[in-house]
């Protein structure tokens, strides 16, 4: 960002009339061991983040700067360059019929599809454009816009890895209308991206083996590897050709809604042609339609999703999840990955007053890829067989064994190798809501599609003034990773009828052999000269046989066979399958309505009392020390999951945290996780505990201060979720303040 | 694209001359909210003026994710219904991103709150008051200076988060609605304990 152009806008509006100052601090410090998720790398976890947001208003005019230092933060670069530290920046301006926006911009149309950009503190997460903003008002039912910047966007193969590793060059321009009408409101937008990555970011796209779970990581891989045989070149020297890749993306979206009596209707598409990977230009679309309504007291919505761009490296968009985002600390660590790529889904929620205060809310959320298919490869003579007879013996006498054994070793590599099958790929049946009702995790078929499936109960509510309770159940089944199967049908009587082309070729040329041994020696008799001291041409025949091949004529040609045992078999994929359930609780309790409870009891026992013993009556009420602000927060959690990959494992976690509120200022928290990992042979325990104390400072801001551990894992914020670091034995200090 | 930013100072003198000023000078020590334009959960416009021009205003910020918000909410609820009459009111501003606003509305009509339900998917306002976490709670004078901020709820807060609506309603020289006895007595013995 230019600092003269900050420096003059600051300017700007420090010495314009009575411009309106607000100011917001945030720092957060620690000092522990961090903890990568996978528990295998610790490391010093230092971090010092400090963030000051400047908002002012003059006349009709905002302008929003956030200021980093972060020596380091938690998760990305350390930014204490002047240049790094001016971190965001936007101004706008709303005027009667016109809205101007510039700066990093933050901007949403419809559901997402077509363009939303923002920021996540919590992922290091931004992915604004540097530019502008313009919408013009042209009656109250129309508008127009345009939106257009510039982005080098920092993005990571996974959440986990604490600094970024993709990145990417952009260029985005957008332009369209929004409309509201009484027959609807909605908006159609056009826009055009250009995107540039270079050869680093390139290589992180292709995932290794046993990683890949997207057609994008399949279909990169794979044409890469092609690619790379085609150069001739080794992988180091076929990306030193590449100058990076260029892509383009041209989209229209159609976004349309309408409130009725009927229900609250909205439906969303987007139609794209862009580039893949190093590859070529392809059509993708995505869809997204929401129904909402109230039925008396309940609330129902339906949401339905149809993702289907699976080349398309996700950037400024950030379609609806259509999942569920659990709120439960537990189950939001099964938060389901969204392939926004290639994904068919469906949501239902319901809400509803139950009685007094509690409500019931009820949740199912099911998806799927788009297809799935498993790679059928029949052996068929023929080609065997064309392969044999192109390899007939044109050595000289006395390599005959080296041949037969050659040609065999050759035929099992032919007959083994998949390019030399006939290849049918069989796409599976659709599934059926039975399909996900019974979720048969053993089924290859229904596993290829990659389901997922998501029930959540809960009851929740003020049972009284003072009395907050929250029970729930979350069951959770994903096919996280999943390989397509690859069937091999190798048939006996193809294999039988192979094998006998091969023999007879065999036999021909070791009687040849032997016919050669047997004739020349008969030559010798004939002239009665001896063999070597053998008078018969049959026994000569045999002895050199033996001494060539190692054994008999017949032992021989009984020894040759293709090699069955070495055949590929039919479950050479992985897959990673997890099933959860998790019941979180919560309670919070006021300890004023408990001591006006109690006071209340105490009264009409002093009213019994008095009634009973009328010569011993009191006279005062009783009234408890009323304390203002006096609260007990509890959560309790307990998971239950097995993951299922080459070897099946269960994890069981026990959650708690309790807190004490003191007057509203102070707050005493403690935090307590179990872990217990069964395997198989063997179980492993790891608990984390910490205690927190926060202040309420009310025009100072609000001071927390942790000590202790907590299990690193899945944070998920604003649909959002990322793996942060764990953290252990250390101390986070974390100070929010408005001045 | 770089160049229009230099002509950003500029545009903003020349389209500020045009515009009448929107903030009274003597107000200014403190922060003054942006006007900024909303629309409901049944997509009907609002400027945020609409509300604070009749009354003081208190507005949270909230997403269905975030349960101690859902907390404070129904005490906000009471609130509102108490000292509507005075001309103040709560005004609820929702968060929650395309990602699950679909679910909002249901979830607000089950719940029956009393007050006005805001929506602001890009978090535009959020940010322009320095917001981070939620719930954040912020109390507006009539002329648009906030008076109060709040982050955080714990049973409890309502109680001094009522105080400060009293006080506020009378810093705008309105009126308490009548009350009945035992609110007028909690009130004053409120008073009483400070």
């Amino acid at each position: 960002m230019n600092k003269v152009l900050i420096f003059l806008i600051f300017i700007t509006f420090s010495f314009s009339e009575s411009p309106s100052f607000d100011f917001s601090y945030e720092m957060k410090y620690g000092d522990g061991t961090g903890v990568t998720n996978e528990g295998n790398t610790i490391y010093d976890l230092n971090f010092n983040e400090n963030f000051l947001k400047i908002n002012s208003n003059y006349k009709n005019y905002h302008l929003y700067f956030e200021l980093e230092y972060s020596d380091p933060p938690v998760l990305g670069y350390s930014s204490v360059d002047v240049k790094d530290i001016f971190s965001r920046f936007y101004m706008d301006s709303q005027f009667n019929q016109l809205y101007l926006k510039v700066g990093n911009i933050y901007t949403l149309y419809g559901a997402g599809l077509g363009l939303y950009t923002f920021p996540d503190q919590n992922i290091d997460f931004d992915n604004s454009l540097l530019g502008l903003e313009f919408k013009y008002s042209l009656n109250p039912y129309y508008e127009l816009f345009i939106v257009g910047g510039a982005s080098d966007l920092e993005q990571r193969t996974n959440p986990a890895i604490l600094i970024p590793n993709r990145f990417s060059e952009n260029s985005v321009i957008a332009a369209g209308v929004n409309y509201d009408t009484r027959y609807g409101y909605g908006h159609i937008l056009i826009k055009n991206q250009e995107t540039y990555m270079d050869n680093s970011t390139l290589i992180t796209f292709n995932i290794d083996e046993g990683n890949r779970s997207t057609l994008l990581d399949f279909d990169f891989a794979e044409r890469l590897d092609q690619m790379i045989v085609n150069s001739g070149l080794s992988q180091a020297d076929f990306f030193a050709t590449l100058n990076g890749d260029s892509l383009n993306t041209k989209s229209f979206v159609l976004g349309y809604g309408i409130y009725s009596d009927f229900g609250d209707f909205y439906f969303e598409i987007e139609q794209s042609e862009y580039d893949k990977l190093l590859g070529s230009r392809v059509d993708g679309s995505r869809a997204y339609f929401s129904y909402g309504q109230n039925f008396g007291n309940l609330g129902f919505s339906y949401e339905y999703k149809n993702y289907d761009m699976p080349y398309d490296i996700l950037t400024f968009t950030a379609p609806p999840t259509v999942a569920i985002e659990s709120t439960s600390i537990l189950a939001s660590r099964n938060t389901h990955s969204v392939n926004y790529g290639d994904e068919v889904g469906h949501q239902f929620e319901i809400i509803t007053p139950l009685w007094g205060d509690m409500d019931f809310l009820g949740n199912v959320s099911v998806s799927r890829r788009h297809k799935a298919k498993n790679k059928i490869y029949n052996f068929s003579r023929s080609n065997v067989v064309d392969y044999i007879n192109s390899q007939t013996f044109s050595g000289v006498s006395g390599q005959e064994d080296e041949y037969i054994s050659e040609l065999l070793n050759d035929c099992d590599i032919f007959i083994q190798d998949q390019d030399n099958m006939d290849y049918v790929e069989n796409n599976f049946n659709e599934l059926t809501l039975l399909d996900y009702i019974s979720f048969e995790d053993e089924s290859e078929e229904f596993i290829s599609f990659y389901p997922y499936r998501q029930v959540y109960g809960e009851i929740s509510g003020y049972i009284n003034d003072g009395l907050y309770i929250k029970g729930g159940l979350d069951i959770y089944n994903e096919v996280i990773k999943h390989k397509d199967q690859e069937v091999f049908n190798y048939s006996e009587n193809e294999l039988n009828a192979a094998f006998d082309v091969f023999y007879s070729n065999a036999e021909q040329v070791v009687n040849n052999r032997w016919q050669e041994h047997f004739d020349s020696c008969s030559q010798l008799i004939g002239f009665g000269i001896d063999c070597g001291g053998i008078n018969s041409a049959e026994d000569y025949a045999n002895q050199e046989f033996f001494n060539q091949f190692g054994m008999s004529r017949e032992d021989y040609l009984a020894s040759l066979s293709f090699d069955a045992e070495s055949l590929p078999s039919s479950s050479n994929h992985y897959r990673q399958i997890v099933d959860a359930w998790t019941i979180p609780t919560q309670f919070t309790y006021s300890l004023d309505g408990a001591f006006y409870s109690l006071e209340g009891w105490l009264n009409n026992i002093k009213n019994s009392w008095n009634e009973i013993v009328p010569y011993l009556s009191i006279d005062k009420p009783i009234i408890l020390t009323r304390g203002s602000g006096k609260s007990l927060n509890i959560y309790l959690e307990y998971q239950e999951k097995q993951i299922a990959e080459i070897i099946k494992y269960n994890i069981k976690d026990l959650y708690f945290s309790g807190s004490y509120t003191h007057n509203n200022f102070l707050t005493f928290t403690l935090f307590y996780e179990k872990e217990d990992k069964v395997y198989p042979s063997q179980t492993s325990s790891d608990s984390w505990s910490g205690l927190d104390l926060s202040f309420d400072l009310e025009d100072y801001g609000q001071l927390s201060l942790f000590y202790g551990s907590q299990k690193g894992g899945r944070v998920c914020a604003n649909g959002i979720c990322a793996d942060q670091p764990g953290f252990e034995d250390g101390l986070k200090v974390t100070y929010r303040t408005f001045f | 694209m770089k160049k229009l930013y230099y002509l950003l100072p500029f545009i903003m003198f020349v389209f500020g001359a045009t515009d009448e000023v929107t903030v009274d000078d003597s107000k200014q020590s403190k922060p003054v909210i942006p006007n900024v334009k909303f629309k409901d959960l049944d997509n009907k416009k609002f400027m945020l003026e609409d509300f604070y021009s009749s009354g003081p205003i208190l507005m949270n910020f909230w997403t269905l994710s975030c349960e101690p918000c859902k907390k404070e909410m129904k005490h906000l609820s009471r609130i509102n219904e108490k000292y509507k009459d005075s001309g103040f009111q709560v005004v609820s501003v929702n968060m929650d991103t395309p990602r699950t606003i679909r679910k909002v509305k249901q979830f607000v009509n089950s719940q029956k709150y009393s007050f006005k339900v805001l929506s602001d998917a890009r978090m535009d306002l959020f940010m322009k008051l320095g917001g981070s976490v939620m719930p954040l709670v912020v109390i507006v004078n009539m002329d648009g200076t906030i008076e109060k901020r709040h982050i955080g709820y714990s049973p409890g807060d309502e109680v001094k988060l009522e105080q400060e609506i009293v006080e506020v309603i009378f810093g705008n020289n309105l009126e308490l609605p009548t009350l009945d006895k035992k609110e007028e007595s909690d009130i004053k013995e409120t008073d009483k304990d400070e």
